[in-house]
């Protein structure tokens, strides 16, 4: 059976930095959506709260966190999920994402994502973890692929692989991290798009672009420069595999002008455009 | 090695203590097992410091980043031995008071932990949960011989410090780019901090209102108020025009 996907929003957005809050309101067209860092913005009340509410009435938005744990082992954290519901509820966004890694465990909490091996356990004990959430939630969610600084020997699947029979088996989607892609495979050795070649194009809801530090004998997935031009060029390709998908320019630390970062957005939105154009009919 | 085992041992290795099961099973294209876990450790360690400052910015600035740094690895520490479910950033003020305690080169800065706490204040008073409409119409409805028992009850973003420093100016000092000379002057005093139009702010409090709204927050009622203030209608008008106390609630009586 063809799974019917309603896409509620479209084309190229930006993650929401408190000090853009004005501009990104105020950028009219140039902006077709916001993605929230959760983390950031998971308060009861106060200008934080208030600014999401503004934003809401211009623009689409998504929820993007990195507090669900759901490779971990220790029980999930249900007055999180209680309150990422609420949120995700008030302010109605499209979709909300997280990430394929452990950080928090138990009492001890991480702000870093931990990678997980690519085995058969860690792909049934995520599994079971992301049903339980999108049972919670009422809602499929979007796991993202983590940017590695380690891989394990005893892994028995390919990244790609995992990833695919993943949202396959727990029937969410996948948010596509261009640049965590690039830089696993320079730190890892993991052929980008090999990885890319092996994911179900009616599972890729989202892609992000981000900029990466160089540190020569490895790469650190920084969010703090202009999206670097192999991943532009994996863009492009991962555009002509799964055409039209809404895309986010992520830019975190040292961060600039909104401007330079629109103009990130328009050759994303460019890219996108191409593609759209040159598919194949079907 | 199982799941559960290997993250057991991760986090073991990135808390310093090292694993070899672990180590084994370690790849990657161009460093070695030790380097791979030391990049995560320092990742860790700069991502934490770099949150801590956010919350405590005049706090970071003062220590400077190298003692900050090692005061967040500290935290980080702390957050381990104590296993802590509160927000990230709480406590930081108890360590340093600590800190300030037991180490020669903090001496000249006494003050930080009462600093931490002002900026901890202004957090919780920023991210606090709306208030209700003010509502004080169902006073009306309080019988006179009840009313000894009445409550107020304090905006959710109202909190109320005891100092000795004068970190509110020390505070205020550091908002601008060249912040100027500090003059410390150790006297115990209130400060109350609040929002206003969601924005923070601080300010100096007389004794007698420092010791209502303390009672306020208590939980004391209007008998308890006023035996310990005596001008306690005059200050209960500011404290409703200024919306520090938003309505009153009568508690069930449990004498009958």
């Amino acid at each position: 059976m063809c799974e019917k996907i309603h896409w509620s929003l479209a084309g190229t957005g930006v993650g929401l930095k408190s000090c853009h809050v004005d501009d990104i309101i105020n950028a009219g067209d140039g902006i077709r959506w916001v993605e929230i860092l959760l983390e950031q913005h998971l308060f009861n009340g106060g200008a934080a709260l208030h600014d999401l509410e503004r934003l809401r009435c211009n623009y689409p938005v998504t929820l993007h966190g990195t507090g669900l744990a759901l490779g971990s082992f220790a029980p999930l954290d249900m007055d999180y999920l209680a309150r990422l519901k609420q949120m995700a509820n008030n302010l109605e966004v499209s979709w909300l994402s997280d990430h394929v890694s452990f950080g928090s465990l138990g009492q001890f909490f991480s702000h870093e994502l931990l990678p997980l091996p690519y085995t058969e356990e860690a792909l049934d004990h995520i599994t079971a973890r992301i049903s339980q959430v999108q049972d919670y939630l009422g809602r499929r969610i979007l796991l993202e692929n983590p940017a590695c600084y380690l891989g394990f020997n005893h892994s028995t699947i390919s990244e790609g692989e995992f990833l695919a029979e993943m949202a396959q088996r727990a029937d969410c989607y996948l948010l596509l991290d261009l640049n965590n892609c690039y830089v696993t495979q320079y730190n890892l050795g993991i052929d980008a798009q090999h990885t890319l070649a092996q994911l179900p194009a009616r599972r890729v809801r989202e892609i992000h672009l981000a900029g990466f530090d160089d540190h020569d004998t490895y790469l650190l997935d920084g969010h703090n420069t202009p999206v670097h031009e192999p991943v532009w060029t994996l863009y492009e390709q991962a555009q002509q595999q799964f055409t039209a998908t809404p895309t986010l320019i992520e830019w975190e630390h040292d961060i600039p002008p909104l401007s330079v970062i629109l103009g990130e957005v328009s050759r994303a939105q460019h890219i996108m455009q191409q593609a759209i154009k040159t598919r194949r009919p079907y | 090695m199982h799941l559960a085992d290997l993250q057991t041992a991760l986090r073991a290795e990135l808390d310093g203590h090292p694993n070899a099961e672990l180590r084994q099973l370690i790849t990657s294209a161009s460093l070695a097992p030790e380097q791979c876990l030391q990049l995560y450790r320092d990742l860790l360690a700069k991502t934490r410091t770099r949150a801590l400052a956010q919350l405590y910015p005049v706090t970071a600035q003062l220590l400077g980043p190298q003692l900050f740094h090692a005061l967040s690895q500290q935290y980080g520490h702390h957050l381990v031995d104590t296993g802590t479910v509160e927000p990230f950033g709480t406590g930081l003020a108890s360590l340093l008071k600590h800190c300030t305690d037991s180490q020669s080169t903090l001496q000249n800065l006494q003050f930080l932990p009462e600093l931490a706490s002002l900026e901890w204040a202004r957090n919780l008073a920023w991210t606090a949960e709306e208030d209700p409409p003010q509502d004080f119409d169902s006073l009306i409805y309080v019988p006179e011989s009840e009313q000894y028992r009445l409550r107020l009850v304090a905006s959710q973003a109202l909190q109320l410090l005891r100092c000795h420093w004068p970190v509110l100016d020390i505070w205020n000092n550091y908002q601008h780019d060249h912040p100027g000379k500090l003059h410390l002057r150790y006297r115990a005093h209130w400060l109350c901090v609040y929002r206003h139009l969601d924005s923070p702010r601080a300010e100096t409090l007389s004794d007698s209102l420092g010791r209502l709204l303390k009672g306020i927050l208590q939980g004391h009622t209007l008998y308890q108020l006023s035996r310990e203030v005596p001008d306690l209608n005059q200050h209960l008008t500011l404290l409703i025009s200024r919306r520090w106390i938003t309505h009153v609630e009568l508690p069930p009586d449990s004498s009958s």
